[in-house]
């Protein structure tokens, strides 16, 4: 397998991958820092690798140490739980059986094309790294409201994503 | 077993609102519940997605998330003094509404808006009172506002209901005033104060002034091209005449043809010096986007340019046609930069992202994400290295070096403050010496030696690369834009802010050359592949060619918008040369006939 395929993999797994890891440290940066560890070992050991289709649970695995690795060598407040991350690793196998990434990216696209036009524009703002009292100020809320707000469209969005795959299974 | 918040929850934990007794009770359930921990997992994936989509949408520069803020509730009495406040204040802004309505109403000799921002592309700035707001199409401007264009791909159309529109390129700065009536009919003239920069006027009624450092230009219906630089104005009316007078002396007609006016005390007379406009062999059009960037392939057949709508284009020389297209960037495409064999691009953007592109397939090999804005970006000539300049920012590295197999970081070079950067950088052909201008002026030369037995497996912080400081070279007043050595790697060129090039004898860090004829920002300096002429961009709307041998002007090529990249063909025939509009210019590389002043 050569490099450009290999880049092509994790391009198409970079959302399931990057999910698994945001999951375990819940920060973008961190998650930003571990997707690119994983990226190099994938290339250093690809090959180890059998087949393609074995790709993403391999991946997975260096990702689950290196989630361990990074929180061991950043030293955070209170260390990992590896029980813990490897229950996250385990479902999320399970997910992505169910709901594949790039079915679930295509489903929450669509849906974001959807939502309510202030909506959009507050989803897009908070994730561009407007913080939550500029927010506020901007869409004369409170702070309080503002969160409640981005927590209610996530939970559409959710929900919205799971009609829509419902949908494509049915069909 | 699920529980009806559970889905809030589960939010509150990946955003790290909750309790640490709360997230370690969840965390106990993520490991017992299947069910539970599926559903996380599908959150934590919308994230990733909602966190990709808001940087496709908004170009963010920062896709983190923010910290959530603290709000402090306020006493039972504050409050009261609030709504007190709201009640006050409130009324204060009728008064005021009224107030202003009444003076400022039609009629009653109130400041209208003159004009109107027809098209703002990139950072576009209005400053009144030294305070910035950006500017937004449709935006009215009133007399006394101040438009500031700022940066590469930054343009801004402004339209006169009464008198024509202007067009500033960037890095101009404009200010509306309104002009003295000419005689007891004029209702007077439409004014423009431009201390810098390069804008096109279009007249159509009412007469326009341009007022300069150096000069006042009054035009009269017509199509015109205006040049600021440091020492001079320069006018060039396409169509219909301009009045042109010199600070302090009388006042000449002159037509079609190109004039420079200079500020120079010495002369007693406005020196207006017609040089033909030279024509391009041919003009290449493409994308929507402002052009910023352009590279030859090394075999010379491919094109590659960045637009300011983050398009990366692909173009066929010979067959003076776009072969592809990639979308790279969420922002403007602000640095890019080919490898020596062709086979890899390196793009980067206001997203703070610099993503590696595979040309064999056109496919993305991976992307580098920095915490700072993105200056330059330069390949070693051994292919190895991926230089990335940028501001130091929280981290003070300024210059990060990659490894381009794995992407994976192999040198740094800290700076002292988070504001210092590396807007420029260079690598000798022999890969031995990196150079690097700074925005203090200063280019620094650098001794690179390598760690043979590094390896991508050892991760990010192990260093392949070290950098030892062996000379600081100093001439430039203002930052340094541009840096390329020569391909024997004896001399390197530099451009800089202050509107000149200097080149430098390496081994004795000595200027040879300082080439003056620019007067604005230099943006881009590139050695022709036998190290006989070097080329210069530069914001006064030129690209300028120079003879190594003597250091004297070869050749000038006006495309008439600021020229963000001037680039030698690898045969040395042809100069592309790109910037402040859609299309690449190829300039047949011969000296101009050069018409003599009168």
């Amino acid at each position: 397998m050569n490099q450009g395929q290999i880049a092509r993999l994790l391009m198409q797994h970079r959302t399931a991958l990057y999910g698994y890891i945001f999951a375990c440290v819940r920060n973008h940066a961190d998650a930003e820092d571990v997707l690119q560890n994983v990226s190099v070992a994938v290339m250093e050991s690809i090959d180890q690798l059998r087949d393609e289709a074995g790709f993403l649970p391999w991946a997975r695995e260096i990702a689950r140490r290196r989630v361990l690795a990074h929180k061991r060598l950043a030293q955070r407040e209170r260390a990992l739980d590896p029980a813990l991350v490897l229950s996250l690793a385990e479902a999320a196998d399970r997910v992505e059986k169910r709901e594949p990434a790039s079915d679930q990216r295509t489903a929450l696209m669509t849906c974001l094309e959807g939502l309510p036009a202030a909506s959009r524009k507050l989803i897009a703002q908070r994730y561009s790294g407007v913080d939550a009292s500029r927010l506020a100020e901007r869409f004369g809320r409170t702070v309080q409201a503002i969160y409640a707000q981005i927590k209610r469209i996530k939970l559409a969005l959710r929900a919205c994503v799971e009609r829509r795959l419902a949908l494509e299974v049915r069909a | 077993m699920s529980r009806p918040d559970d889905a809030e929850r589960l939010l509150a934990y990946l955003a790290g609102e909750l309790p640490d007794a709360d997230a370690l009770a969840l965390e106990a359930r993520l490991k017992a519940e299947p069910r539970l921990a599926e559903q996380y997992l599908a959150l934590a994936r919308d994230e990733a997605v909602l966190n990709e989509w808001a940087r496709m949408t908004t170009g963010a520069a920062d896709t983190r998330p923010a910290e959530p803020a603290r709000t402090v509730a306020l006493p039972t009495r504050w409050r009261l003094r609030r709504r007190w406040a709201v009640v006050v204040s409130l009324a204060a802004c009728l008064l005021l509404a009224v107030g202003a309505f009444y003076f400022l109403r039609p009629g009653a000799g109130a400041p209208g808006p003159v004009a109107v921002v027809e098209d703002a592309q990139g950072e576009v700035v209005l400053v009144v009172n030294g305070e910035e707001t950006p500017v937004e199409k449709g935006q009215n401007l009133f007399v006394g506002a101040e438009l500031r264009t700022v940066g590469e791909g930054s343009s801004a159309v402004v339209r006169y209901p009464d008198a024509g529109r202007l067009e500033l390129s960037a890095d101009t700065t404009a200010r509306l005033e309104n002009g003295a009536p000419q005689t007891k009919t004029d209702a007077g003239s439409r004014r423009v104060f431009v201390p810098e920069g390069q804008l096109t006027a279009e007249v159509t009624r009412t007469p326009m002034v341009l007022a300069t450092p150096h000069a006042e230009v009054r035009a009269g219906a017509g199509l015109f091209l205006f040049n600021i630089a440091l020492r001079s104005t320069c006018v060039e009316p396409e169509k219909g005449r301009v009045r042109v007078t010199r600070k302090g002396q009388a006042a000449v007609e002159v037509e079609a043809g190109f004039y420079t006016i200079a500020d120079d005390e010495s002369v007693s007379k406005p020196r207006l010096r017609p040089t033909p406009v030279t024509v391009p062999q041919a003009t290449l059009t493409g994308g929507p986007g402002l052009l910023t960037c352009l590279a030859y392939t090394p075999d010379g057949r491919t094109l590659v340019s960045g637009a300011n709508d983050g398009v990366v284009q692909f173009w066929d020389v010979e067959g003076r046609a776009l072969k592809n297209t990639i979308k790279a960037h969420a922002g403007a495409v602000r640095a890019l930069a080919l490898s020596p064999d062709g086979r890899t691009l390196a793009t980067a953007g206001p997203d703070r992202f610099v993503r590696v592109w595979d040309l064999s397939t056109g496919e993305e090999k991976y992307e580098l994400r920095k915490r700072a804005e993105i200056e330059c970006l330069a390949f070693s000539p051994d292919g190895r290295t991926l230089a990335v300049g940028s501001a130091g920012g929280k981290e003070g590295v300024a210059l990060r070096l990659y490894d381009v197999a794995t992407g994976v970081a192999c040198g740094a070079l800290r700076v002292a403050s988070p504001k210092d950067a590396v807007s420029a950088v260079a690598v000798s052909g022999d890969s031995r010496t990196l150079a690097t201008g700074g925005r203090d002026g200063t280019v620094r030369l650098w001794d690179v030696t390598e760690d043979p037995a590094w390896s991508a497996l050892k991760g990010p912080g192990v260093d392949r690369v070290t950098l030892t400081e062996r000379r600081t070279l100093q001439g430039h007043s203002l930052e340094v834009r541009a840096l390329a050595f020569a391909p024997d790697g004896r001399l390197l060129a530099s451009g800089g802010r202050e509107g000149t090039a200097r080149v430098w004898e390496v081994t004795e860090g000595e200027t040879i050359f300082h080439l003056t004829g620019h007067g604005r920002e230099v943006r881009w300096v590139a050695f022709a592949r036998d190290g006989t002429l070097l080329a210069t961009a530069g914001n006064d709307g030129t690209a300028r060619v120079w003879q190594i041998a003597d250091g004297q002007e070869y050749a000038i090529y006006r495309p008439k918008r600021a020229v963000a990249r001037a680039v030698f063909s690898p045969d040395g025939t042809t100069l592309a040369t790109c910037g402040g509009d859609k299309f690449i210019k190829l300039w047949k590389l011969q000296p101009p006939a050069v018409a003599a002043g009168f």
